[in-house]
């Protein structure tokens, strides 16, 4: 009797279930602000993230469970412990930061090549266009060396956290890319 | 019969499910617990519900002790970190628990701060908001205390006081992290502290009903802690504080932070007499306030000063009274406490509560009935002694032993009140050491019979035979090994010496090595017995003992055959001397003699170590075993150091000024003396060290202060003294709340006393990198030298003879303010002038109108130094004495009578 009712539930959590996001990138390029823009659809005040925000947020009837954990070296190496069950990364790149555009490809490489990310779409915003000298969405692609990703669903977009601009038809990709799943 | 079966095991089912929910089964298993743990909260589907029961298992573990290896808990805290993604209030506060719990053994929790910083900025009214605050400073270290600030300071001065509280808490436990940090939240704290909070429970919350309740202004007790621990290193700053608190008690709604500032109150005073007369009048109204734990801890600060007049002496005693009718037993306890501590210094006051410490003797709390009849055995008549031990005799065996040790010294003090009535106190004793009892409570009841032995010699003949039984059967050799000491101390003297050579050799027979050994030396000490058969037995006795397996027994036995046969005069001197060597200089200069072979050329020279006559001794011995007095405790003062040997501070110096190994042999050191007031900028405290030809000055600077001080220097003046100046060292930079010392170094002919006017130079910047930086100069209290710091205490034999065959004398009269008693007086003088108090002229009444002081030293060069002081105190004018001294070195005699 137990198991049936525990079927139940398991049935009623699958109607509402919630996906597993990832917002990971350097420090400073503007994951937290991403988050809250799309959560509270309005700029909020940040500080360095010294661990994680996790937010539930609702986006064409999907519910979402988004994860922001901070960029600072000292809390890369803590990725990891929150890869499993994830749907899809969104990698935040600041495109007016070229000197460790190099570094940030690193990253992203090696989080790729983890086993429990092989199934999740990854989305990345190449943020900050509002400022001058940033970087378009092809110079960032070509410097992540995207096009050479196999077996994954990927997308670039251009965006701007402050603006708005952009992160809509980033998120749209997303749930296209799950409802798919 | 299938329709049977069935139900019969669904009724299992139902039993086993609840017996596995159940809290209280003891078979949680580790390992399960953890794989539940970490498979749960990976899942995405795991309920809220479902999670906090496992967290709850995982905590009754860690409760009990339970510990992962690192990895796994590391692993356990990043899996747990994931339930932050619900937001259910209940998950959250079992969530804080156990991270809590499993912090010590995770190597980086940075991972939580953010998430736990959103959680402290939730909305008002979250159950789980102190839980969070609680938990952040737990997990941060220092390099994170910049990022929680602002959140610490927003959180100390929150209207929810249950916030304020738990961030005030958090602040204390950071005081060890960084006590710059929170000494920044000053204001916020003081804020805290007379702040109206209002306390939210979630209920509250939810319905919005405002319920202030006056008992929860323990924010007022947390803020308050925590300012005086800041402040602690500035007692202006700290004695500002406390006397506005005690100034605006009336806003001080929480009694705990009363009772606080009560304790403050009672430790400055103790620190500092003069501020009695401040303080003395709030304790006295608190004595009226309506918490009773307010007027019973004033009433404790009060009893416990130095000084204590009459009149308030009594009305502590009436406000006492009251409370041991109290319907509160707690009341009722601490009251009759504090009476049966008071009652050691002043019975005949007590003694007027008698009739209701009568009614308590039969409480039902059985604390506050042995404390009451303790009292009484203390308050109490020669008459009522009887009838006081048999009722105390019935309550002994229900209560704890340190109740018991409380009784049995109470009894301990009634029997050297009343002597005649030791036979009663003895079987009481005798029936205390048949009971199983602890060590500690053995030790206590052999105390008081040893005690009560020497004080009262008719009793010598029933204590010793009561502690020879005592050895035939007791579990510890420890205090067989006292007892034994005992018994071979006192038993020659006993009317049948031979009694307890027999229970002594049973000993050897019967026990280990260490007992065996003591029983030896026992035996030995009866040679002293003038009984030739005694003796002749005694040697067979100890002949036997030779063959024992240990050769420490073996050691002792030959050492006490030998000495026998060295006939009684080499016996007497040996088992009883007049004076002993001092145990902790004689191990000190073993110690050092050992240290180094080349000096095992020579044999090791005693002579320069203090000596006790017995009757110092047993002074020594006696004040340890003084109940101790009724004080305040003392938050702030260190526990005094004990002095070190010069041959220690010799070799300090040298560490630090290696140019002194040159010097010679150190001659004499001095004790600290603080040339500034307490509480100011910068803390000078001085030592001067005597070597054969130089004099050398050491200056401990403390700056107190909050700015950076570089290149400081001490300027002496010492025209006016026949000293030149040879070297002093600078000290390059001091930081704010640092400390350095200082060297000035005079080359000296003679013995040079006097005042020295003193002055520090220094440059003063803001900070480190200041452009504006300043010379200034800061005057200190002059330095002293003092004869004492060129005399040593030294002890003689013959005070009287020695007096006679010096030939130089001065005399002098003098009125010493710094003494309002004649102990006062005596302490002071021994230690200003460098002499020892000899023929046990230190002993005086406290209350004694004259006294005659005999003091003696030896000078750094050796030349003895005498002084026979009459001291004569009036009520009006205060201690003053007539000072003759002695010597045969009449520049010295006169430097010294000149400058003490």
């Amino acid at each position: 009797m137990g198991s049936a009712f525990s079927s139940l539930l398991s049935r009623l959590w699958d109607s509402n279930k919630e996906h597993r996001i990832l917002i990971l990138g350097l420090d400073g390029a503007g994951k937290t602000t991403i988050l809250y823009k799309l959560q509270l659809g309005e700029v909020v005040s940040t500080v360095p993230t010294i661990g994680f925000n996790v937010e539930t947020l609702t986006y064409k009837k999907l519910q979402f469970n988004v994860w922001d954990l901070g960029g600072q070296t000292t809390i890369r190496p803590y990725w990891r412990c929150y890869y499993s069950g994830t749907a899809a990364v969104i990698f935040v790149v600041d495109s007016t930061d070229r000197d460790r555009l190099e570094i940030s490809a690193n990253e992203l490489k090696t989080m790729l090549e983890e086993d429990e990310l092989q199934d999740s779409a990854l989305l990345v915003f190449a943020n900050k266009q509002d400022q001058p000298g940033a970087l378009g969405a092809s110079e960032i692609a070509k410097a992540l060396d995207l096009s050479s990703l196999k077996d994954r669903s990927w997308t670039i977009v251009a965006c701007s956290a402050i603006r708005g601009d952009g992160l809509t038809e980033g998120l749209d990709w997303l749930v296209d890319m799950i409802k798919d799943d | 019969m299938g329709r049977v079966r069935l139900s019969a095991s669904s009724n299992m089912s139902v039993t086993t499910y609840k017996q596995g929910d159940a809290m209280g089964s003891d078979t949680l298993d580790k390992m399960t617990v953890y794989q539940n743990c970490i498979a749960s909260f990976n899942s995405r589907k795991v309920s809220a519900r479902e999670a906090r029961s496992n967290l709850s298992k995982l905590l009754k573990l860690l409760y009990h002790g339970e510990t992962f290896p690192q990895e796994e808990a590391t692993e356990l805290f990043y899996t747990i970190s994931k339930l932050f993604q619900k937001p259910s209030p209940g998950l959250r506060q079992s969530t804080y628990l156990v991270l809590r719990e499993l912090r010590p053994s995770v190597d980086s929790t940075l991972m939580l701060v953010a998430a736990i910083m959103k959680d402290v900025q939730g909305g008002p009214g979250q159950v789980y908001r102190p839980d969070a605050l609680r938990t952040l400073v737990n997990i941060v270290d220092e390099s994170q205390l910049e990022s929680i600030d602002r959140l610490m300071r927003m959180a100390i001065v929150d209207k929810d006081g249950s916030i304020s509280s738990a961030a005030l808490v958090s602040a204390y436990h950071l005081l060890p992290i960084s006590k710059e940090s929170v000494r920044r939240w000053t204001t916020e704290i003081q804020e805290a502290l007379h702040a109206n909070k209002v306390y939210m429970s979630a209920a509250q919350a939810h319905t919005g009903i405002d319920t202030r309740n006056p008992q929860s202004a323990i924010v007022q007790y947390h803020a308050l802690g925590l300012l005086y621990r800041l402040r602690s290193h500035d007692r202006m700053a700290l004695l500002k504080m406390i006397q506005d608190m005690a100034s605006a008690s009336m806003s001080m709604r929480s009694p705990q932070a009363l009772v606080l500032l009560i304790r403050f109150i009672a430790g400055i005073v103790d620190d500092d007499p003069k501020l009695r007369p401040t303080f003395v009048q709030f304790l006295e109204s608190w004595l009226k306030h309506r918490s009773d734990m307010v007027n019973i801890e004033a009433a404790k600060a009060i009893l416990g000063m130095s000084t204590l007049l009459p009149a308030e002496a009594t009305a502590v005693v009436d406000v006492l009274r009251v409370f041991l009718g109290s319907p509160r037993a707690p009341s009722r306890f601490a009251a009759v406490r504090l009476l049966n501590r008071f009652a050691m210094q002043r019975p005949d006051l007590v003694a007027s509560c008698n009739s209701e410490l009568e009614n308590l003797i039969t409480d039902r709390n059985e604390s506050v009935a042995i404390y009451a009849i303790t009292a009484l055995l203390k308050t109490g008549t020669e008459s009522s002694v009887e009838r006081l031990i048999e009722q105390v005799g019935g309550l002994m065996n229900d209560i704890a032993d340190d109740l018991r040790a409380i009784v049995v010294d109470a009894i301990r003090s009634l029997a050297l009140k009343f002597p005649a009535k030791h036979r009663i106190v003895l079987t009481f004793f005798a029936e205390q050491l048949e009971h199983l009892a602890s060590l500690s409570l053995k030790t206590t009841v052999v105390d008081a019979l040893t005690d009560i032995m020497a004080a009262n010699p008719e009793s010598r003949d029933e204590v010793l035979s009561q502690l020879a039984d005592f050895i035939e059967d007791c579990e510890f050799p420890d205090l067989m090994v006292r007892v034994l000491h005992v018994l071979g101390q006192e038993g020659p003297l006993a009317a049948n010496p031979t009694q307890y050579v027999r229970a002594i050799y049973n000993r050897v027979v019967l026990e280990n090595s260490l007992v065996r050994a003591a029983a030896v030396s026992a035996l030995g000490k009866f040679v002293l017995v003038e009984d030739h058969d005694l003796q002749q037995s005694l040697k067979v006795l100890l002949r036997r003992c030779l063959n024992d397996e240990t050769d420490e027994v073996r050691d002792r036995a030959a050492l006490a055959l030998g000495v026998f046969d060295d006939g009684p005069e080499v016996a007497q001197a040996f088992f009883k001397p007049p004076v002993r060597l001092e145990l902790v200089s004689l191990e000190d200069a073993l110690l050092d003699y050992m240290s180094d072979p080349s000096q095992f050329s020579h044999a090791f020279d005693a002579s320069s170590i203090r000596r006790l006559t017995e009757r110092e001794r047993k002074s020594q011995k006696t004040t340890v075993v003084e109940e101790k007095p009724l004080a305040a405790p003392k938050p702030s003062t260190p526990v005094p150091q004990p002095e070190d040997s010069l041959r220690t501070v010799q070799a300090r110096l040298v560490e630090e000024m290696p140019e002194f190994s040159s010097y010679g042999n150190l001659l004499h050191t001095s004790a600290p003396q603080s040339l500034t007031e307490d509480g100011v900028e910068y803390q000078v405290v001085s030592r001067t060290h005597v070597y054969g030809d130089r004099l050398v000055v050491q200056l401990e600077v403390q700056n107190t202060f909050e700015m950076y001080l570089e290149n400081v220097e001490a300027v002496l003046d010492f025209e006016e003294l026949e000293l030149a100046c040879e070297a002093a060292t600078v000290i390059e930079k001091l930081p704010p709340h640092s400390q350095d010392t200082l060297y000035v170094i005079f080359e000296r002919a003679s013995v040079v006393l006097g005042a020295v006017p003193l002055r520090l130079r220094f440059i003063v910047k803001e900070d480190e990198s200041d452009p504006d930086a300043q010379e200034e100069e800061y005057e200190i209290n002059d330095l002293e030298l003092l004869p004492g710091d060129y005399i040593t205490p030294s002890y003689i034999g013959s005070f009287d003879h020695q007096w006679d065959e010096l030939p130089e004398e001065e005399t002098v009269t003098q009125q010493l303010p710094a003494a309002r008693t004649l102990p006062d007086a005596v302490s002071l003088l021994s230690t200003r002038l460098g002499l020892m108090a000899v023929d046990g002229s230190d002993a005086v009444e406290p209350d004694a109108g004259t006294h005659t002081l005999k003091l003696f030293g030896r000078s750094v060069d050796g030349v003895p130094v005498a002084a026979m002081v009459r001291l004569l105190r009036t009520a009006r004018s205060g201690v003053a004495g007539k000072f003759i001294f002695r010597s045969n070195d009449a520049d010295l005699l006169a430097a010294v009578a000149e400058n003490f």
